[in-house]
């Protein structure tokens, strides 16, 4: 591990000698662990504050180190009588943690979370029951811990899973390799042993999820972090639209865009599944005009329009 | 032994944290051992160690030094302004409040540090793992806003805005800032990577705070985003996804569940359009029964993409 900067070190020593000298001689051990140090990380850090001190550093305007085999205190410590005050980033994942757990099912309105939340909420001057508001996707949360601890594990993990493109339910196996999210949605990059293909799979969409005993050996993993990259095989449209629909070009991996003198927008899509297609069509609504697709997918809107209307007219 | 940058760093606070009165670039050269002899020298390792000091969020204060002439720049740290206030924790509140910044992390941040300043890690990190929120541009100032009451200025969907912030509020991977907007005379959220370009904050109690009542808390559907006055609107999902679009829309909109699997929502719908592409995205599984203004919209809307004009 690299070692730590100047700054770093300089914030867990403002940290750590108020807390020492606030204590009556506490084991170097309990110190080590509260401020997640080695016994010769705290040692070389005394080292450091045993000089620092006021001008004219006369030994009465230094600090005080004392240090023995088990324990350590240390003595005239009044300009650093209290830690640094927590940064606007340290304030807030510390307190979005806290609100997003008190807000478990579960959590015990009276018990040591809920009161260290509301001293330190008061210590910082937030109204927590207001100012903030943690709302966890559990399912997709728990799924993430699953996932999390496959990927670490190598494990092989069966996926009850929607697929959006093809509007429907699958079940398979897969090798997950690397989660990450994009624009605050989550992915697993995996391997998927069914169709032997690499897939992404969105974990909101993952209405279940089991670790299986048998592991797997895959190293490589996609560098790419979107969630669909279309292959060079897949079929495309080529599709216009109004100005105002322009999030198609911000959700979808468009090729060829261009905006016409009247705002319109040409583009070409490459289409996964034919639901996906349709979605996007009924969506979109008339103003979408398809200016070219093969045979198969040329008249999709039109057609899954006229299945859902049956529907409303039967 | 040349004295280190961490010493020196650590005489510079010391020093800025005992003063009562500013002291000038010069009396600090004087007094902090470690400084280059050199003038020009100084004053380049001085500005660092500023800069170093303002990254850790140390308050250092520059302000003028009384009677001197002509004016000249003086630096302290107000004790107040640099100390955390001690909220007196208890080890069991400490250990559980570490856990709960072990079991939920904000993407890109660490709670170590701020865990250390209440006192340090006490107790165990979560076993399984964190579920992890994603982080957003300026959600740390923004909530800095919200609890020092601090007006917002900034660019949002093409309007300049003057926002009262009210809330920071997280859900389904994006952070929302609630908030009144002068502008609009009402309670807008504004999701925060939309924000376009910076976030200017007024000064501390610059804004009006008032608190959100419940019945206008956030929903983040795009049937409940809009300006109109919200209908309720009927929608029946099949069994196949049933479960997805209760899921979707929450616990807070009534559902009554079927005897074939399938499920009816009541939805405050405030934008039509949002409503039919929620309904939408469930294709053939999915259809409006009520009232019959949307019922007919929806019809319309699809019958003009089925094109029967031309057949």
């Amino acid at each position: 591990m690299a070692r730590p900067s100047a700054t770093d070190r300089m914030a867990r020593i403002l940290s750590m000698v108020p807390w020492i000298a606030s204590q009556d001689r506490p084991r170097i051990s309990d110190v080590c662990a509260r401020f997640d140090i080695t016994p010769a990380e705290l040692v070389e850090d005394l080292q450091v504050v045993l000089f620092v001190g006021l001008y004219p550093y006369q030994p009465d305007t230094l600090m005080e180190v004392d240090i023995d085999e088990e324990h350590v205190s240390i003595a005239y410590t009044n300009w650093f009588e209290r830690p640094l005050r927590l940064s606007k980033d340290e304030a807030l994942a510390i307190l979005a943690a806290g609100v997003a757990s008190a807000a478990q099912p579960g959590h015990d309105p009276t018990g040591p979370l809920a009161r260290g939340l509301t001293k330190v909420s008061a210590a910082l001057n937030v109204d927590l029951g207001d100012d903030l508001r943690v709302v966890l996707d559990e399912e997709t949360a728990a799924v993430h811990q699953l996932l999390d601890r496959a990927v670490r594990e190598r494990r092989v993990v069966h996926l009850a899973y929607f697929s959006h493109a093809r509007n429907e339910h699958t079940e398979r196996d897969v090798e997950p390799l690397r989660l990450f999210d994009t624009e605050g949605v989550w992915y697993v990059d995996a391997h998927c042993r069914e169709t032997d293909e690499h897939r992404v799979f969105r974990l909101d969409r993952i209405s279940d999820a089991s670790v299986l005993d048998s592991t797997f050996e895959r190293d490589e993993v996609r560098s790419s972090s979107s969630a669909f990259d279309p292959t060079p095989d897949l079929p495309r449209i080529s599709l216009e639209i109004d100005a105002s629909d322009s999030w198609v070009v911000d959700q979808h991996p468009c090729e060829d865009v261009v905006v016409g003198d009247d705002g319109r927008i040409r583009l070409r899509l490459a289409i996964s599944a034919r639901p996906w297609l349709e979605r996007l069509l009924l969506r979109l609504g008339p103003s979408a005009t398809v200016l070219d697709a093969p045979d198969d997918l040329a008249g999709a809107g039109p057609a899954a329009a006229g299945r859902l209307l049956a529907r409303y007219r039967g | 032994m040349a004295i280190s940058k961490l010493e020196r760093l650590l005489d510079l606070v010391a020093e800025l944290l005992h003063t009562r009165r500013p002291l000038t670039a010069e009396e600090l050269h004087e007094r902090i051992p470690g400084y280059p002899e050199d003038r020009d020298s100084f004053k380049r390792a001085f500005e660092r160690d500023k800069a170093d000091l303002r990254e850790m969020d140390i308050p250092v204060r520059v302000e003028t030094v009384p009677g001197r002439l002509p004016a000249v720049d003086g630096y302290r740290i107000d004790r107040d302004e640099y100390g955390l206030p001690d909220p007196g924790l208890e080890p069991d509140e400490l250990a559980a409040i570490h856990l709960a910044a072990s079991a939920v992390r904000v993407d890109g941040t660490s709670a170590r540090t701020g865990l250390r300043k209440l006192g340090g890690l006490l107790g165990d990190d979560a076993a399984d793992g964190a579920a992890i929120l994603p982080s957003a541009p300026h959600m740390a100032e923004s909530f800095a806003a919200v609890a020092e009451h601090r007006r917002l200025e900034f660019r949002y969907r093409e309007k300049d805005r003057i926002v009262d912030p009210l809330r920071l509020h997280h859900e389904r991977g994006h952070w929302y800032l609630q908030g009144h907007d002068h502008g609009a005379g009402d309670l807008r959220s504004f999701r925060l990577d939309r924000i376009e370009g910076v976030l200017v904050a007024g000064d501390e109690d610059s804004a009006v705070h008032t608190e959100i009542p419940p019945e206008r808390d956030i929903r983040l559907d795009a049937w409940a985003l809009g300006d109109d006055e919200p209908i309720d609107a009927l929608v029946r999902v099949d069994r196949k996804q049933a479960g997805r679009a209760a899921r979707l829309v929450g616990d807070d909109v009534v559902r009554e569940w079927q005897d074939d699997g399938g499920v009816l929502l009541h939805l405050p719908v405030r934008r039509i359009d949002g409503l039919r592409s929620f309904v939408l995205g469930f294709l053939d599984d999915a259809e409006v029964l009520g009232p019959r203004g949307l019922r007919d919209d929806m019809e319309a809307w699809l019958a003009s993409i089925a094109d029967e004009g031309r057949s």
